[in-house]
């Protein structure tokens, strides 16, 4: 499934995915949220109807959701916006290639308790050298608390404590081992923490979330994993995820994209800003189909550094200006010493 | 797509939440994965370029399976089992009216120039020319279980052991065959010479050789500077691209040549791997068990990657 597919989706959406939440943003986090544009604050999101379906299939049946597509296709920005938009904590792992599954759940700080143990009275119980990975603050963040400092304390401080969205981004730059050591936790909920008695699993006497139908369950965490597909992920693994592509959206998608992320309380998108949003996303456009094997193919991220770039310098997509020039080169065409020469 | 009873059920779930009405059911049950294929399964959808290696066999076949024969025994095929006779293959018709040459009759509208398609998916050159470069390296994190283990034993650390993560830091010497049975294959090589550079800059010693390098080897087109071969720096990777000898036509001569280059290049601590255009049978045995032989096709890209990273064995 893609976002492609269908305009119209006809559903009874159970969570309202849609908008952006700009408006509701304190001053110091839109000021982040325009300055940063990596920031995980989660503020502003594009969501298309397939997209918001998968999401709330992944909901409703407490799978993982993997998302697929080209990088700079808004893969990793879903989690943090919908973990604003539910009001779910919010939790993020980026992986490497060196990531295990452990690291997603707890981390044994070996060096540490040998260092302790050269000096006798300081070797403490084995469990004080354990400290939670985000699917253990996900799943229980009273018991995580004990153990360790809380990842993005600030935009977690006023959400739900029994609730959180984990984004696993880039889980495709592992070894196949790590998808597949994480299928009992991610089918069960549930960890096994090495020198704790107890399995970690969500806290008893959780709410149901207010305004669901009856006989709905939704699971205290959702996990969304992204992959750029750079290598084929285990079959075991896709079988248990709820699956959707993200392709690379239309001109106008991308001017609606540039919309929702500049239009502000104090800083609203003027015509103007939508006339230059427009010719800029035409000219990704033409990059992307004249783009041979190996170049480099603008994505939406780029398109909005451009945007930003040009909105703030006052720069229009002109071929004559050696400044919108050297924007295209650096934010959009990006070209390699051997495609240069 | 096989149906699996995890999807049916998230299917199920879903459509009793969420209700969905006409075109949204369908894409549930894509989501669930009960109707879309995999990722794989799309990407060989769009590729529908034949394989190289797919080709009529031709009577070098024979010879060539006449000669492997002690590697390959004959298959027993077990008593009331009956041989399928092989399906017959249709061979395209060949245009008789136009010349296939003449450009300016192809040049009309709509005419679109063959583009250039390597033998490796872009995505599997990356990750199969990485993981051929690597070496094992020792990284910055402490190997716990030798410290555990050393300590078990009551020994004494002098330092500490160090988990041993692949690493490009050695770089890589690529010997690339420009021998006349390598020649169609020369865009190939080109290309995949210059994503090496991309992924190893400086550090990817190019030199070419013409079917055997221990005769010599240098620049491409300047042979009159070609010298003997020298090996590089221990444990550094070297990279051939080429048949090994047993392309079109084979060389016979060669697999020694090559087995003897293999054992010098594992004394010093090197893995010798070959990207050959060739299949997999034509290659000897003894050469395939004496190097990584990766066969430089694109149904072999994702394996052969996970291959070379396992033989790393870190």
């Amino acid at each position: 499934m893609d976002d492609s597919d269908t305009d119209a989706l006809q559903f009874d959406s159970l969570f309202d995915l849609s908008g952006d939440l700009s408006g509701d943003l304190d001053p110091p986090e839109e000021t982040i949220a325009v300055a940063r544009p990596d920031s995980r604050i989660g503020a502003v999101y594009c969501m298309p109807d397939a997209l918001h379906l998968a999401i709330e299939v992944a909901l409703t049946t407490g799978r993982p959701l993997l998302l697929r597509g080209d990088p700079g296709t808004g893969k990793s920005s879903v989690a943090a916006f919908v973990a604003r938009r539910l009001g779910w904590r919010y939790y993020e792992y980026v992986v490497t290639s060196t990531s295990t599954a452990s690291s997603l759940q707890w981390h044994f700080d070996a060096v540490r308790r040998l260092a302790d143990a050269q000096v006798s009275e300081s070797l403490k119980h084995e469990s004080e050298y354990i400290s939670p990975g985000v699917l253990w603050w996900a799943l229980n963040r009273e018991s995580a608390i004990r153990f360790g400092r809380e990842p993005d304390r600030e935009i977690n401080k006023n959400r739900d404590p029994h609730r959180a969205v984990v984004l696993v981004d880039e889980i495709d730059k592992a070894h196949p081992d790590l998808p597949n050591g994480l299928l009992v936790a991610l089918g069960s909920n549930q960890l096994d923490v090495p020198y704790l008695g107890d399995p970690i699993q969500p806290a008893e006497g959780v709410k149901a979330i207010k305004g669901l139908k009856r006989g709905i369950v939704v699971a205290p965490v959702q996990v969304i994993v992204t992959t750029n597909e750079e290598r084929e992920l285990p079959a075991a693994f896709v079988r248990r995820c709820i699956t959707f592509r993200l392709k690379h959206p239309t001109v106008e998608r991308l001017v609606e994209i540039a919309r929702a992320h500049f239009n502000r309380p104090r800083d609203k998108f003027r015509p103007g800003d939508e006339k230059l949003a427009r010719a800029i996303a035409q000219k990704v456009d033409t990059l992307r189909q004249e783009a041979q094997s190996g170049e480099h193919r603008p994505s939406t991220a780029e398109f909005l550094d451009a945007f930003r770039a040009c909105r703030k310098r006052r720069i229009k997509p002109d071929n004559e200006d050696p400044r919108w020039r050297l924007i295209e080169e650096i934010s959009l065409a990006k070209p390699t010493p051997e495609s240069q020469s | 797509m096989k149906l699996s009873l995890v999807g049916i059920a998230e299917l199920v779930t879903a459509t009793e939440a969420l209700r969905p009405r006409g075109e949204a059911v369908r894409a549930i049950a894509k989501m669930c994965g009960l109707a879309i294929p995999s990722s794989k399964a799309e990407e060989n959808l769009k590729d529908d370029r034949p394989s190289r290696l797919d080709r009529e066999p031709t009577s070098d076949d024979d010879e060539a399976g006449a000669s492997d024969a002690q590697d390959f025994p004959p298959t027993v095929v077990p008593e009331g089992v009956r041989r399928l006779e092989p399906a017959p293959r249709s061979r395209a018709p060949i245009p008789t009216q136009a010349d296939p040459i003449d450009s300016s009759a192809a040049a009309g509208p709509g005419f679109e120039p063959t583009r250039f398609a390597s033998l490796l998916r872009e995505k599997d050159a990356s990750d199969v020319l990485t993981c051929a470069a690597s070496s094992s390296m020792p990284s910055e994190e402490i190997d716990i279980e030798k410290v555990v283990d050393s300590l078990a034993r009551a020994e004494v650390l002098t330092s500490y052991p160090r988990v041993h993560r692949p690493s490009l830091s050695l770089g890589a010497q690529v010997l690339v065959d420009i021998s006349e049975s390598m020649q169609p294959f020369f865009l190939d090589q080109q290309e995949l010479l210059q994503r090496l550079q991309t992924i190893l800059g400086d550090s990817a010693a190019i030199e070419y050789f013409a079917g055997d390098p221990i005769v010599g080897i240098g620049p491409q087109r300047q042979r009159s500077k070609w010298r003997r071969y020298r090996p590089p720096l221990p444990g550094t990777p070297v990279i051939t691209l080429s048949d090994l000898g047993c392309g079109f036509p084979r060389n016979p001569g060669a697999t020694s040549t090559w087995l003897d280059l293999a054992r010098r290049l594992r004394k010093r601590g090197s893995r010798l791997i070959t990207l050959a255009p060739v299949n997999a049978r034509r290659v000897p045995l003894s050469l395939r068990q004496a190097s990584a032989v990766v066969v430089w096709d694109r149904n072999e890209g994702r394996r052969a990657a996970a291959r070379l990273l396992r033989d790393l064995n870190v």
